[in-house]
C-alpha cells in the first residue's frame, strides 16, 4: 500500500450538519513512513475528519484515497483506527475481543490469536487477557484500545486523541509504536491537544480552524512561515529605538529586554545595526514561536 | 507482512453471530437460569407424576370374607373412573388402626349380621366416588347371589340389562387425551411468549450496548451495518432455539419417563412445531427489536421504543391463552393465518390437533412474507440510526421520514 508513494489523501471533503458547516475543503496528505500531528481547537472538525476517512460518516463531497484507490469497505479494513469516544465491548475479555476485532478485519483464526499474543505482549497488556475490559484502570484499557488499532497491521493508523488519559509511561510506549509503525512505512495521522508532544514527536503538522486546513507543513516550516521575533539585550537602548527600522515593531520590553516582531519586509541585520547604534548588545537571539504560539497565532487570526 | 484484507459476507456475519453466541452462552447467569429451569421443568413433571397418582388408586383394605370383593371392586371401580387399590388387612384392629393413620381410605369389614353387607370404616366421611364403587360392587354382587337362589341365571340378566345401556351421541366429543392436548398447547404458548420477549429484548439490548460502549463505531469501520445486524440476529436466536430444543427434551423425556405424557407423538409434533415458529417468529420480531434498540443511546432508554412491540406480544399472548380453550373457534381460525399471531396460535392448533396442513404452508409462507418486508424496512431504521448518539432518534427521521439535511 504504501510503496507507490501516495499514502493517504484527503481531498477537498466537505461536511455540513443543516446550517453548520462542520468540514469545507479540507485537504491534506499523509505520506507513507510520515507522522502526521492533527491540531485544532475542539469543534474544527479533526474527529469528523477522521470519521469520514474511516467511512463511519459520509462526506458531502470529496474523497479520501488511500494509495491512490478511493477508499471502499476493503481499503478500510487496512486501516487501524481509534475513535475519540473510545469503544470496547465492556464486559468481554480482552484477549478475545481483540482476537475478535482482528477476525473481523479479515485474519484468519490462528493469526489474530498469534497477533493478539504480540501486541498485548508489546503493549503490557499482556496479563490483563483474560480480564474484561470494564476491570482494567482507564490507562489500560487505553492500550487496548491501541492494541485494537494495530491488531490487524493495518497500513494505515488513523488515531483521535490517542495520548489523552495516559500516564507518562503510556505515552512513551505509544510515542514508540507510533515511531516504530511509521518506520515501517506506514502513514499515521493521530490528533491531539498536547501540543508539545506534537511537536516533539511528528514529522508534519496540520492546524484546523473551524472546518479548513489553516496551517500545514513541518513544524519548521510553520514557524518560518510565521513572522519572526527576535529578542535583542541591549541595555542602553532608549525607548522607541526601534522605531527607525523599517518593517519591525516592538511586542514587550522590560528592562533594556526587547522582543522585536519583524514583518515580511524587515530585516533583521538591520535591526542589529539599529541595536548596535545604542550602545553595547548582550544579546541577539532570533526566537523560534513554539507550536502552542503558532497554534494561538492561527487560531486567533 | 500485509495480510489479505478479505472478508466475505457470510464470514463477517459468521464471525458476529458466534461471538453474540459465545458471549450469552457462557454467561454464568444464563446457565444457573436455564439450570434452575430445566430443574424446575424435570421436577415438575416427575412431582405432578407421584402426585396424581393415575396409577395408584384409593386404597381399600378388606378384612376376612370381605376379601371375596378385590376383584370385583376393582373392576366397578375401573369402569366408574375411580379405581381402586385393594390390599388384605389381618384383622377389624388393624384395618382401623390403619384408616386412622392415612394409610387406608376405608377398610371394609363383613357386616356382622351375617347379612353379605360390609361395614366401611372411614377416617370422617366415605367421598361419594368412593362410596358409589363399594355399593355399586356390594349391591350387584347380592344381586347376583339372590337370582342365583331364585334360579335365574345372572349372566343373562345382565346380559339383558346391558342391552338396555345409554348411548352417548355426542355433538362435539371431546379429543381423545385433551386434557394432556390442552396442556401442551398451554405450554406451547407461554414457551413462545416467553421466548419472543426473551430473546427479541436480547437484540434491543446488544444493539443498545454495542451504541453506548461506542464500540459500533470500530465495528462499523469493517463490516457493513448489515452483517453486524444479521449475526446478531442469527447469534442470538440459535442461543434461543438452543433453550428451546433443551426445554423440549427434558420436558418430553420426564413426561414419558414417569407416564405423565402418554401423546408422545402429538407431544413431539408440538415440540418441532413450537421450534419451527420460534424461528419465524423471532425472525419477525428481532428485526424489530434490533431497529428499535438502534433508535436510543443508552439502556435505560430502550423500553420507551421497544415497548409497542412489547405490546404487541402481550396482544399475541392474550389471543393465544383464549384460544386455548377453544382452538377450532373463530377467533383461533382467522388470527392464525395473520402474522405475527399465527406464530403462537399455530402451535397452538398442531397441538390441539386442528391445523391441516395445507394451512400450516400457507401461514408458514405468509408469516416470511411478512417477516421479509419488515426486516427490510427494519433494516434501514438500524442503518440510519445506529451511529447516531445523544437523544433517541425520531421516528420520523428513523422512518426516513424526515426532510434530508
Amino acid at each position: 500500500m504504501a510503496e507507490d508513494g501516495r499514502g493517504l489523501e484527503i481531498d477537498g471533503v466537505s461536511k455540513r450538519y443543516g446550517e453548520v458547516t462542520a468540514l469545507a475543503d479540507m485537504t491534506f496528505t499523509v505520506a507513507p513512513g510520515e507522522l502526521f500531528g492533527f491540531v485544532g481547537s475542539n469543534g474544527a472538525g479533526k474527529t469528523t475528519t477522521m470519521r469520514i476517512a474511516l467511512g463511519v460518516l459520509a462526506a458531502d463531497a470529496g474523497e479520501v484515497r488511500l494509495g491512490g484507490r478511493p477508499v471502499d469497505l476493503e481499503v478500510r479494513r487496512r486501516i487501524g483506527y481509534m475513535p475519540e469516544e473510545r469503544g470496547l465491548y465492556p464486559k468481554m475479555k480482552v484477549g478475545a475481543q481483540l482476537a475478535y476485532l482482528a477476525e473481523l478485519h479479515g485474519l484468519m483464526r490462528a493469526d489474530a490469536r498469534a497477533a493478539v499474543a504480540r501486541w498485548t505482549e508489546r503493549l503490557d497488556i499482556a496479563h490483563r487477557v483474560d480480564d474484561a475490559v470494564e476491570s482494567l484502570s482507564l490507562g489500560n484499557q487505553q492500550r487496548v484500545q491501541l492494541a485494537a488499532a494495530l491488531v490487524h497491521d493495518p497500513d494505515v493508523l488513523v488515531l483521535d486523541e490517542p495520548f489523552s488519559g495516559l500516564d507518562p509511561v503510556a505515552v512513551d510506549v505509544m510515542s514508540d509504536v507510533l515511531a516504530e509503525k511509521r518506520s515501517e512505512g506506514v502513514p499515521v495521522i493521530f490528533s491531539s491537544h498536547q501540543l508539545d508532544l506534537v511537536e516533539r514527536i511528528c514529522d508534519r503538522v496540520g492546524i484546523v480552524v473551524a472546518g479548513r486546513m489553516s496551517a500545514v507543513g513541518t513544524v519548521e516550516e510553520l514557524r518560518h512561515a510565521g513572522a519572526v521575533q527576535v529578542e535583542v539585550h541591549a541595555p542602553q537602548a532608549p525607548p522607541g529605538w526601534v522605531d527607525a527600522v523599517p518593517g519591525a515593531r516592538v511586542v514587550q520590553e522590560t528592562d533594556g529586554r526587547t522582543l522585536v516582531e519583524l514583518g515580511p519586509d524587515g530585516d533583521d541585520q538591520a535591526l542589529l545595526a539599529a541595536a548596535l547604534r545604542t550602545g553595547p548588545v548582550h544579546s541577539f537571539t532570533r526566537r523560534r514561536p513554539s507550536l502552542t504560539e503558532l497554534f494561538r497565532e492561527v487560531v486567533s487570526a | 507482512m500485509s495480510a489479505p484484507a478479505s472478508l466475505t459476507a457470510r464470514r463477517a456475519i459468521a464471525l458476529v453471530a458466534r461471538r453474540e453466541f459465545v458471549v450469552q452462552v457462557v454467561k454464568k447467569s444464563f446457565l444457573v437460569s436455564n439450570a434452575v429451569v430445566v430443574l424446575a421443568i424435570i421436577g415438575g413433571i416427575v412431582a405432578f407424576g407421584v402426585f396424581s397418582g393415575d396409577d395408584e388408586g384409593e386404597k381399600v383394605g378388606l378384612v376376612a370374607e370381605a376379601g371375596a370383593l378385590a376383584g370385583p371392586l376393582a373392576a366397578t371401580g375401573e369402569s366408574l373412573g375411580t379405581p381402586v387399590d385393594t390390599s388384605e388387612v389381618a384383622d377389624a384392629d388393624e384395618a382401623r388402626a390403619q384408616v386412622a393413620d392415612g394409610d387406608l381410605e376405608v377398610a371394609l369389614l363383613p357386616a356382622p349380621d351375617g347379612s353379605g353387607g360390609v361395614v366401611a370404616v372411614t377416617e370422617s366421611e366415605l367421598e361419594p366416588e368412593l362410596r358409589a364403587v363399594v355399593e355399586t360392587t356390594v349391591t350387584a354382587l347380592a344381586q347376583r347371589a339372590a337370582l342365583d337362589e331364585a334360579g335365574v341365571d345372572p349372566d343373562a340378566v345382565a346380559a339383558r340389562v346391558a342391552e338396555a345401556g345409554v348411548r352417548v351421541d355426542a355433538l362435539d366429543p371431546p379429543e381423545p387425551d385433551s386434557g394432556q392436548r390442552t396442556f401442551l398447547a398451554f405450554t406451547a404458548v407461554i414457551l413462545m411468549f416467553g421466548q419472543l420477549i426473551g430473546f427479541g429484548t436480547y437484540v434491543a439490548m446488544g444493539v443498545v450496548e454495542e451504541k453506548s460502549s461506542r464500540v459500533v463505531e470500530l465495528l462499523l469501520s469493517t463490516i457493513r451495518p448489515l452483517h453486524l445486524l444479521w449475526g446478531k440476529i442469527l447469534g442470538i436466536g440459535a442461543v434461543g432455539l438452543l433453550q428451546l430444543a433443551v426445554y423440549g427434551v427434558a420436558g418430553i423425556a420426564a413426561g414419558t419417563a414417569t407416564g405423565v405424557l402418554t401423546v408422545t407423538g402429538a407431544a413431539v409434533g408440538v415440540f418441532v412445531s413450537v421450534l419451527g415458529w420460534f424461528v419465524l417468529g423471532f425472525a419477525l420480531f428481532a428485526v424489530l427489536y434490533a431497529a428499535a434498540g438502534s433508535m436510543v443511546s443508552r439502556q435505560e432508554d430502550v423500553n420507551s421504543t421497544t415497548g409497542p412491540l412489547l405490546l404487541l406480544i402481550l396482544a399475541m399472548y392474550g389471543v393465544g391463552f383464549a384460544a386455548v380453550g377453544d382452538p377450532d373457534g373463530t377467533l383461533s381460525a382467522v388470527l392464525s393465518w395473520v402474522p405475527p399471531f399465527s406464530a403462537v396460535l399455530m402451535p397452538l392448533r398442531v397441538a390441539a390437533g386442528v391445523a391441516p396442513l395445507s394451512q400450516v404452508v400457507g401461514t408458514v409462507l405468509l408469516m416470511l412474507l411478512v417477516t421479509a418486508v419488515l426486516a427490510w424496512g427494519a433494516s434501514k431504521v438500524y442503518q440510519r440510526s445506529v451511529l447516531r448518539t445523544g437523544s433517541q432518534v425520531a421516528w420520523r427521521e428513523a422512518l426516513g421520514l424526515a426532510r434530508r439535511t
